[in-house]
């Protein structure tokens, strides 16, 4: 047995105890009577006294006994099917969209998430708190959030709970929110309980989802509809009730930012403040929605340049305009950045902030990507120093040419230009000197020693880009197997070069490889992607003789920029520290942000391997190298809303940037795990900046809008309801697609204009509920069995008291005692 | 309004100075030698005596002159009076005829008889005699109750008793009764005695004659304590053995004692020809016990503490107690004594002389009326 209000049921068998404290005070000491009679009174005391024990037992059994009934009732006991299931009334699951395209707002204004949660609160009036009703509350922006679960009793808490949900960036993630339900419901290693912890029944337990259902928000997929397709796999038990909002009758007209790529991720500065490099351009992707996709459209597009967290509103901004014509759903742009600010000289992190026209979903109008302005870049070759001039072309060695390549105009080479470099002998390479540096080539790994490969991971490791070709002149390749246990590129070079082509002859040529994009992505991200057009033009005088190619499976673990004839990498660049067990898919998605770039180059920069170094594509392919390795070292800057994000395993948390135009979110810290993952998602849409355990600013980390989650476009109630009754396991689960009789549908106002009143949300509410709470079947018999004692205890109480002798026998007026003589 | 007898009397304090000078002595006080802690006793000491017409109301006195105290049974008394007397002789009053014989008196003879009938018939008398009234009124304990306010019974405009209570006793309406009885005893030239008992006898008075007897009845149980429980048969005891002459003794007690007790007391008392008028006294709170609060009781005679709601017993205690009262009466009867109960709620005068003239004429119509 349980009960419906245990509380009430302890207070009332506390009670229990008034009855016993007045009848013991009913024992408290009096004035003592000086009677003279007293072997009279003795005498009917001892005649007397066991019925009045049992008088007074009775009585107060009988007033115990009315008191633990109305206990008893006014608990609400449960008994028999209702009882053993712990069940407490029904059990209800708001499941309130408050993604990205939840900001969608209407004509007056009102957005959807405000509409939802009007709808939630009016949904708790209509629940039955006396009824042992219980509601659970669940955000669905990505990752759903359970922001009460295990379902609560408390309205006025769910309600303040309801109000402060927020909206978020992400999208909307049903299936994590019946997963969420399904855990309630099915708990893993539950044992059967009857106490009132117990899981909910499923058979009592409403899931009401409020959401309008947009593209952005419900994903119904291709096979919507069949079993176990539309929430991962996810199925809650048979017997839920589904409960949704009318999906929007039309969408809203919206035009989203889903992408900013900036040519390169390290910005370098103008030779003079406030002179912006030529050429430092920003790709726009533009995607539009919803139902005035079937309009042109001009959207006018502006990129900023500014430092984090900067209120600077007078800052320059480039401008441009997008015309779309009808129907067209997506456009790319290029966009010119401002100058550089001059406060930024010198170094440091910025932030390109990309936003378009406000319109009726404002959250995925900007998009911001943070990238690195530098005023150049130090680059360190490490090879031994040659004294003495070179003489001729054909004496230079791998280094002079690097250098040559990097620098091409002798000043720059010294100080003031693009990039720095370095010389560095192999022999004092240590920890303090690769700091200061961006980037290391290093044409002569066979004289690096041991411990020396050690600091140039950890060099990598702190955002370095390292440079390996093979030496020239050697025969065997032992340093690769130092390198790579140092390193772990997930593959190892090969002990002997191979020969291409006969020397003296036109050489094998390099290819770019072509097809799909890499692991890393769209093809933008690619380190050569701005020389891509060009590539195939700049490689054709190329010819390579001999080369030292990767031995293993380096395509999982990195991308092939070039490749010699076979196919197999000529020019590799990937991560360094790759696990063993890689994902499943095989791709390098788990660590694209990983700190650290690590190229290879199968080819010597030698005139006996190729002659790349006397050829036009030597100085653009280097400096690309350079400039685009050292920008991916520098880790992931930007994340979509609704995930985890991999800032590094040297990153102790993220802590928020405030900005301006952005009102105060929850989380300001988030903590990074031993992975390098966020503890949490970040559903909001900002800037981060990610701190070590010293509290020292490292990268910064923007986290935008999810692309997919913007899209405004309506769908098509029967389509969603059958996506829906996918969620929840039916009798027959060969059935047709389609059946949408498993969902009730609730008006709140998104499928018709003006909304609906809140009455009519509540009355649609309970004739969807059908009948109301379970009622005790024992209550009432309780009550009646009370009543009955009532009138025992007072049958009992006016026998026990004997108030009426005292009345009828009481002498009248004083009248005299006894007639004198009467008896003779 | 009649005078009371006495009232040229010496004043009350005489009753202790009687007292012990008839110490030992028939019908004299011998509680000062039986009791000297009691005769000692501070409380005695300072217990004022009472003024005897606080217990005799003049109404009272008015109804009791006309009354006339007979004894039931044949007394006999050192002087002639209303009273029959156990020795037939020669006397005003004839009682029989018998045959003479000789060595008769022929001063007796009765000539007529002889007259008419040739034979020698001696004439005999009734001898009248004087009547010794023993008034024993009960000091115990259970005497000390009383619902009635001192001040509306006594009608002297006293509110507090001679002991300090404001509360009209059951002792106090024994002294009344007492009063009353030695005032009608002395007023047809009766000798009037008192005795003070409750475990054993604490006070006696000897018998006289004298008008100021009843004052200094009441002055002597106004000193008295009253307390102790009763111990019926050892005063039965002590008072017998000092009676040498038949009395008519008054019992004025509430005889809250053990029914065979006082049957045994009353079959010596028989034994020894006496006359016997009990006056029970019971006060209305204490038969009807009206109570409504519970309360702890306790006893006057020590009898411990009971707490008790007084309306969940009440029935079973007024059984109890109409039952103690009716074999009380029964075995009073059953001895030939006359039995009255008496409430302290009640004036004394018109049911006294009720009982007085029921009890005389049941006299005069008995065989030796």
């Amino acid at each position: 047995m349980t009960f419906l209000h245990t509380s009430l049921l302890a207070a009332g068998l506390a009670c229990i105890a008034i009855p016993i404290i007045i009848h013991l005070l009913m024992n408290r000491r009096r004035k003592p009577v000086m009677w003279g009679a007293m072997r009279f009174l003795q005498e009917a005391f001892r005649r007397t006294r066991r019925r009045l024990l049992l008088e007074k037992y009775l009585l107060l059994a009988a007033r115990c006994l009315l008191v633990a009934l109305v206990a008893l009732a006014l608990a609400r006991p449960l008994v028999g099917a209702l009882g053993a299931s712990g069940s407490q009334g029904r059990t209800f699951y708001l499941l309130i969209d408050n993604s990205l395209a939840s900001g969608a707002t209407d004509d007056a204004g009102r957005s959807a998430l405000d509409r939802h949660k009007a709808a939630a609160r009016e949904a708790l009036g209509a629940l039955s708190a006396d009824g042992g009703d219980r509601v659970a509350v669940i955000a669905l922006g990505a990752p759903a959030e359970a922001l009460v679960l295990p379902p609560a009793h408390d309205p006025g808490a769910v309600a303040a709970v309801i109000d402060a949900i927020a909206p978020t960036a992400a999208r909307a993630d049903f299936a994590g929110a019946m997963a969420l339900v399904a855990g309630s419901l099915r708990p893993e290693g539950a044992a059967p309980s009857t106490d009132a912890a117990a899981p909910p029944r499923a058979d009592r337990a409403v899931v009401l989802m409020l959401s309008d259902f947009l593209e952005g928000s419900a994903d119904l997929g291709p096979d919507s509809g069949a079993p176990g397709a539309s929430f991962a796999g996810v199925r809650l038990p048979r017997g839920v009730t589904l409960i949704a909002s009318e999906p929007a009758a039309r969408g809203v007209s919206n035009v989203s930012v889903v992408g900013v790529e900036p040519l390169r991720s390290v910005v370098l500065g103008g030779a003079q403040p406030g002179e912006a490099r030529a050429g430092e351009q920003v790709r726009v992707s533009l995607r539009r929605s919803g139902p005035g996709i079937d309009a042109p459209l001009a959207t006018t597009v502006r990129a900023l340049l500014a430092a984090p967290g900067s209120a600077d509103s007078a800052a320059a901004e480039s401008r441009t305009v997008v015309r779309w014509n009808p129907g067209q759903e997506t456009a790319t742009t290029a966009i010119a950045l401002p100058p550089t600010p001059a406060a930024m000289h010198g170094g440091g992190g910025a932030v390109i902030t990309v936003s378009i026209d406000r319109d009726a979903l404002s959250a995925d109008n900007t998009w911001r990507r943070p990238v690195e302005v530098r005023d150049s870049l130090r680059v360190g070759v490490i090879a031994p120093t040659r004294f003495g001039r070179a003489g001729g072309v054909d004496r230079l060695d791998a280094a002079a040419w690097i250098r040559i390549a990097l620098a091409p105009r002798a000043e720059s080479a010294q100080s003031g230009g693009e990039i720095e470099v370095v010389n560095i002998e192999p022999a004092s390479i240590d920890s303090a000197r690769l700091a200061g540096m961006d980037a290391v080539f290093l044409p002569r790994p066979d004289l690096l020693a041991e411990g020396a490969w050690a600091r140039v991971r950890l060099f990598v490791d702190n955002g370095g880009l390292a440079v390996v070709f093979p030496p020239p002149g050697v025969s065997v390749h032992l340093w690769g197997d130092a390198f790579a246990a140092a390193m772990q590129p997930g593959w190892t070079p090969a002990r002997q070069a191979i020969e291409l082509a006969p020397r003296g002859g036109a050489g094998a040529r390099l290819v770019a490889p072509t097809g799909a994009p890499s692991a890393r992505g769209s093809a933008p991200a690619r380190l050569l992607s701005l020389i891509e057009g060009e590539l195939e033009e700049l490689l054709r005088p190329v010819g390579v003789w001999r080369a030292l190619p990767i031995e293993g499976s380096a395509a999982q673990s990195g991308e092939t920029l070039l490749a010699l004839p076979d196919g197999s990498p000529a020019l590799w660049a990937g991560p360094i520290g790759v696990r063993e067990a890689a994902p499943a898919d095989g791709a390098l998605a788990a660590d694209t942000s990983a700190r650290g770039v690590l190229a290879y180059f199968a080819v010597a920069l030698d005139l006996e391997w190729t002659d790349l170094p006397t050829k036009p594509l030597a100085v653009p392919l280097l400096n690309e190298l350079a400039l685009q390795g050292v920008g991916r070292a520098r880790g992931a800057s930007w994340a979509i809303a609704g995930a985890r994000p991999n800032v590094g395993r040297r990153v102790a948390e993220l802590a928020r940037i405030h900005e301006p135009d952005q009102p105060p979110q929850s989380a300001e810290v988030v903590a990074i795990d031993a992975e390098g993952l966020a503890r949490e998602a970040v559903r909001a849409a900002g800037l981060w900046a990610s701190r070590d355990e010293r509290g020292t600013r490292r990268a910064l980390l923007a986290v935008n809008p999810d692309p997919v989650a913007g899209r405004a476009g309506a769908q098509p109630r029967d389509a969603v309801g059958a996506w829906l009754a996918g969620a929840v396991e039916r009798a027959d689960d060969t059935a047709a697609p389609g059946a949408t009789s498993a969902v009730v549908w609730l008006p709140t106002g998104a499928a018709a204009p003006g909304g609906a009143e809140p009455r009519a949300i509540a009355a649609a509410l309970r004739d969807a509920l059908g009948a109301g709470a379970p009622r005790s079947p024992i209550s009432l018999p309780l009550l009646a069995c009370a009543l009955a004692v009532a009138l025992l205890e007072m049958l009992l109480a006016r026998w026990a008291s004997h108030a009426s002798l005292v009345t009828s026998a009481a002498p009248a007026g004083g009248a005299p005692l006894a007639t004198i003589g009467g008896a003779a | 309004m009649s005078q009371a007898p006495g009232s040229q009397a010496g004043p009350p304090s005489d009753v202790r100075a009687a007292a012990t000078a008839g110490a030992g002595e028939p019908g004299g006080t011998d509680g000062a030698r039986r009791s000297p802690a009691a005769a000692s006793s501070p409380t005695l000491a300072r217990l004022p005596e009472a003024d005897a017409q606080l217990y005799l109301h003049p109404q009272t006195l008015a109804r009791l002159g006309t009354l006339e105290l007979r004894a039931k049974m044949i007394v006999e008394g050192v002087m002639s009076g209303a009273h029959r007397s156990p020795y037939h002789g020669f006397s005003v009053e004839f009682a029989q005829h018998r045959p003479y014989v000789a060595g008769d008196d022929i001063r007796h003879l009765d000539w007529k008889v002889f007259g008419r009938s040739d034979k020698l018939h001696l004439k005999q008398y009734q001898q009248e005699t004087n009547l010794d009234l023993l008034v024993m009124v009960d000091s115990s304990g259970s005497m000390a109750f009383g619902s009635r306010l001192f001040a509306e019974a006594s009608g002297q405009g006293r509110t507090a008793n001679p002991r300090g209570g404001p509360e009209w006793t059951k002792f106090d309406h024994a002294t009344a009764v007492g009063a009353a009885l030695s005032y009608m005893a002395l007023t047809q030239g009766d000798r009037t005695g008192l005795v003070v008992f409750a475990d054993e006898v604490r006070a006696m008075l000897k018998r006289s004659s004298a008008q100021g007897v009843w004052r200094q009845i009441v002055g002597a149980l106004s000193v008295q304590p009253v307390d102790k429980a009763t111990n019926f048969s050892r005063v039965i005891d002590q008072v017998l053995g000092k009676l040498t002459n038949r009395c008519l003794i008054a019992l004025v007690s509430d005889l809250y004692v053990d029914p065979e007790e006082y049957r045994t007391a009353l079959a010596r008392i028989r034994h020894r020809r006496h006359d016997v008028i009990v006056f029970q006294i019971i006060d209305r709170r204490e038969r009807e016990f009206d109570l409504s609060e519970t309360a702890p009781f306790d006893g006057l005679e020590g009898e411990g503490r009971l707490q008790v709601d007084p309306r969940a017993i009440r029935r079973a205690y007024q059984q109890v107690f109409a039952e103690h009262l009716d074999k009380i009466e029964e075995i009073t009867r059953s001895f030939g004594f006359d039995y009255q109960l008496v409430s302290t709620h009640d004036w004394l005068g018109p049911p006294m002389a009720a009982f007085m003239a029921r009890r005389n004429s049941e006299i005069k119509r008995s065989k030796f009326g």
